[in-house]
């Protein structure tokens, strides 16, 4: 397989250390395991297999760039308004020279994975990434084989809501690579953030992206994440999160999808505490050929806490959006509430929504429920509108900004204007007048 | 102004206007009465450019143009209103927001300048204060959980702004008590012009009481089987729909 090749060609190039046996680990899981294709059923809308054929080249590159030339682009000019801090992670690698966090230094610590493993001085907190725990899942395995690099960001004190931290993925596109990193968040206890993450290119070159984060909230932080994929028509990006929450928690993840060729944002999310209240959320607007999956899975161990997955899709062209929500509730997770809503509005015949809930029940005092949409814009609200004058593709956009903004309302006003100036754009791009 | 010539129309393959003619006159107020199931539901929707209803036959001058051959928005833009019997309920959209998509498209459609936000804002305060409507319900998203009488104040507000040359109201009596009622009426009078006509659609003389038509026309199996003045809905009132179809 190409994945094996790469890695011998490149394996001595990697960071090693204590990062070397679970490479080994790792490898081996490929090896007996496979790059999943359709058969497995997690992967059963999104052929990770196939996907790997536009991974060509596992090369690093250091490509000479400002920030003002990253702040510039379309979809990152949008965050214009709001005053975040940017971490910028290029290429498979941290860019501490592009990233300024000076105004919250005290309040965080930022380093680089690669630096860490090659000078063995990885927090303990960390070690449990490397530690070679029963890990059944590809992204995992494929990421701590192949990493090169990764954002370590440890939240210690409260950061304030209107000034977000902003990891910005760039892929230059000039080497039309394939990258593989692995990320960590910690939230220490009692602290809150607000986090933005965007996925950007700056060609229309190939690139190909694997990222996966390690998230670790401790008692009763509370953090709201939004992330935005804006990649070009040639981007296949692959994101997971292993979450692992305790007591109290409060998770507020908001995604929009408005770009890429092929994205998959999958997520494995463990209930280590009672009391928590997560919120996951996303809106896709996918045209074209785009293929966008959404698919998590949250696991409730313990007693009394909230899960709400909800997700809304404008599908058009020949795209496909996917979600798969699944809830597992252990047997001592009594008083669970657990929700998946899934509403999809498709502007075309060939347009494509595949929805799967999933309900993995062990306790008997829970709350699970779940549901799902599909249909075209509302003919009533479109007679409605135009016989007030609105022209039909104004109704159209009218109606579908005010679908997908239930998503986007709960963000703060500056984000939230930058959320939707991102739809905006986009329905103005599919709907021409 | 309006000219409705031998019009059928269907609902899903059932015909429900069966050669209905109407002239209205700028100026004129014309009341519509008739029994459930007559159609007037049907010519308000087919005058709006709904799709669901299917023109068979007949024609319909509007201005002087052929209307069935306009969109929904042109319509619109030429002075078409109908007050909606069901006013629609659309989440996520402001009120406010809708309000001002409506003029300014109008006014695009028809080569006229956008209106200013400050231009903008007077006026729909002006007018919502008239009709008895809170800043409060203008924020709300359009008509998502408006009590029934306040949809129908939001309707009359649409077309107190909207200014239209001919107001179609469909059955905007429905669900109003009597105080709701004298509202919407006041606000429908307050249009009266000798430049705009009212095609006013009803069950019950009550409304008629409010808005006096010149012209009371009585519309039975999808054709005008009577036409009078005010005092035919009276009659109406007194001796009931049997009666008069009986006698024509």
């Amino acid at each position: 397989m190409a994945f094996f090749a790469a890695y011998d060609r490149h394996k001595d190039e990697l960071p090693q250390g204590v990062a070397e046996q679970s490479r080994i680990d790792a490898l081996n899981w490929i090896k007996s395991n496979g790059i999943p294709t359709k058969r497995v059923e997690s992967y059963h809308y999104s052929d990770l297999r196939r996907k790997f054929s536009k991974a060509q080249n596992y090369q690093m590159s250091d490509t000479q760039i400002s920030f003002a030339e990253i702040k510039s682009r379309p979809s990152i000019a949008a965050f214009d308004h709001v005053n975040y801090v940017p971490i910028v992670f290029m290429d498979g690698k941290l860019r501490l020279d592009l990233s300024d966090i000076s105004k919250i230094e005290e309040k965080i610590s930022l380093h680089s994975l690669g630096a860490m493993v090659t000078a063995d001085r990885l927090p303990e907190c960390l070690a449990y990434d490397f530690k070679s725990a029963k890990r059944d899942n590809a992204v995992d395995n494929l990421t701590r084989v192949m990493w090169r690099d990764g954002i370590i960001l440890r939240i210690k004190q409260s950061i304030a809501s209107d000034l977000p931290i902003h990891l910005i993925f760039v892929s230059t596109g000039k080497t039309d690579a394939a990258h593989f990193s692995r990320h960590s968040l910690l939230l220490a206890a009692n602290s809150s953030a607000t986090l933005i993450e965007s996925h950007i290119n700056l060609t229309n070159d190939v690139s190909f992206n694997l990222h996966h984060f390690t998230s670790m909230l401790s008692e009763n932080s509370e953090l709201t994440h939004f992330t935005l994929n804006s990649e070009n028509k040639n981007a296949v990006n692959i994101c997971r999160t292993h979450g692992i929450y305790s007591d109290g928690v409060k998770l507020n993840s908001i995604s929009l999808a408005v770009g890429g060729a092929w994205s998959r944002r999958e997520g494995d999310l463990i209930c280590n505490g009672s009391g928590m209240d997560l919120k996951l959320s996303g809106a896709v607007l996918a045209s074209a050929e785009q293929h966008v999956d959404n698919s998590y899975v949250v696991h409730h161990k313990l007693p009394e806490n909230t899960s709400f997955q909800r997700f809304k899709n404008v599908v058009d062209d020949k795209a496909h959006a996917i979600f798969q929500g699944k809830v597992i509730v252990s047997i001592d997770a009594q008083k669970t509430d657990g929700q998946q809503m899934a509403q999809t509005i498709l502007l075309s015949d060939d347009a494509e929504i595949s929805c799967k809930p999933e309900l993995e029940i062990y306790a008997d005092d829970v709350e699970c429920a779940h549901g799902a949409t599909v249909g075209a814009l509302d003919e009533d609200m479109l007679f409605y509108l135009r016989a007030r004058g609105i022209p039909l593709k104004t109704a159209q956009r009218l109606l579908i900004h005010a679908f997908i903004s239930e998503i986007t309302d709960p963000l703060f006003d500056n984000l939230k204007q930058a959320a939707d100036s991102l739809i905006t754009k986009w329905l103005s791009q599919h709907l021409d007048n | 102004m309006l000219e409705i010539k031998n019009l059928q129309a269907s609902v899903e393959d059932k015909m429900i206007l069966n050669g209905l003619n109407l002239t209205i006159n700028p100026g004129e107020v014309h009341a519509i009465m008739g029994p459930n199931g007559a159609g007037k539901s049907t010519l308000a929707n087919v005058l709006a450019g709904q799709d669901a209803y299917q023109v068979k036959g007949g024609q319909i001058s509007f201005h002087s143009e052929d209307l069935l051959e306009l969109s929904i928005e042109e319509r619109a833009a030429k002075g078409m209103f109908l007050s909606f019997q069901y006013p629609i309920e659309i989440p996520g959209v402001a009120t406010m927001t809708f309000l001002k998509e409506s003029m300014n498209a109008q006014r695009k459609i028809r080569g006229e300048d956008e209106l200013s936000t400050p231009n903008f804002m007077k006026l729909v305060k002006e007018k919502a204060q008239f009709l008895n409507i809170t800043p409060e319900m203008l924020r709300r998203p359009l008509n998502v959980g408006f009590s029934g009488g306040e949809k129908k104040r939001n309707e009359i507000l649409q077309m107190l702004l909207l200014e239209p040359s001919l107001c179609v109201l469909d059955e905007t009596d429905s669900g109003l008590d009597i105080d709701a009622l004298r509202v919407v009426a006041d606000g429908v009078n307050s249009l009266r012009s000798p430049k705009r006509s009212m095609l006013i659609i009803t069950h019950y003389q009550r409304l008629l009481d409010y808005i006096e038509p010149d012209f009371v026309h009585i519309l039975v199996d999808g054709k005008i089987i009577k036409s009078g003045d005010k005092t035919l809905a009276l009659e109406l009132e007194r001796d009931g729909y049997k009666n008069i179809i009986a006698a024509a």
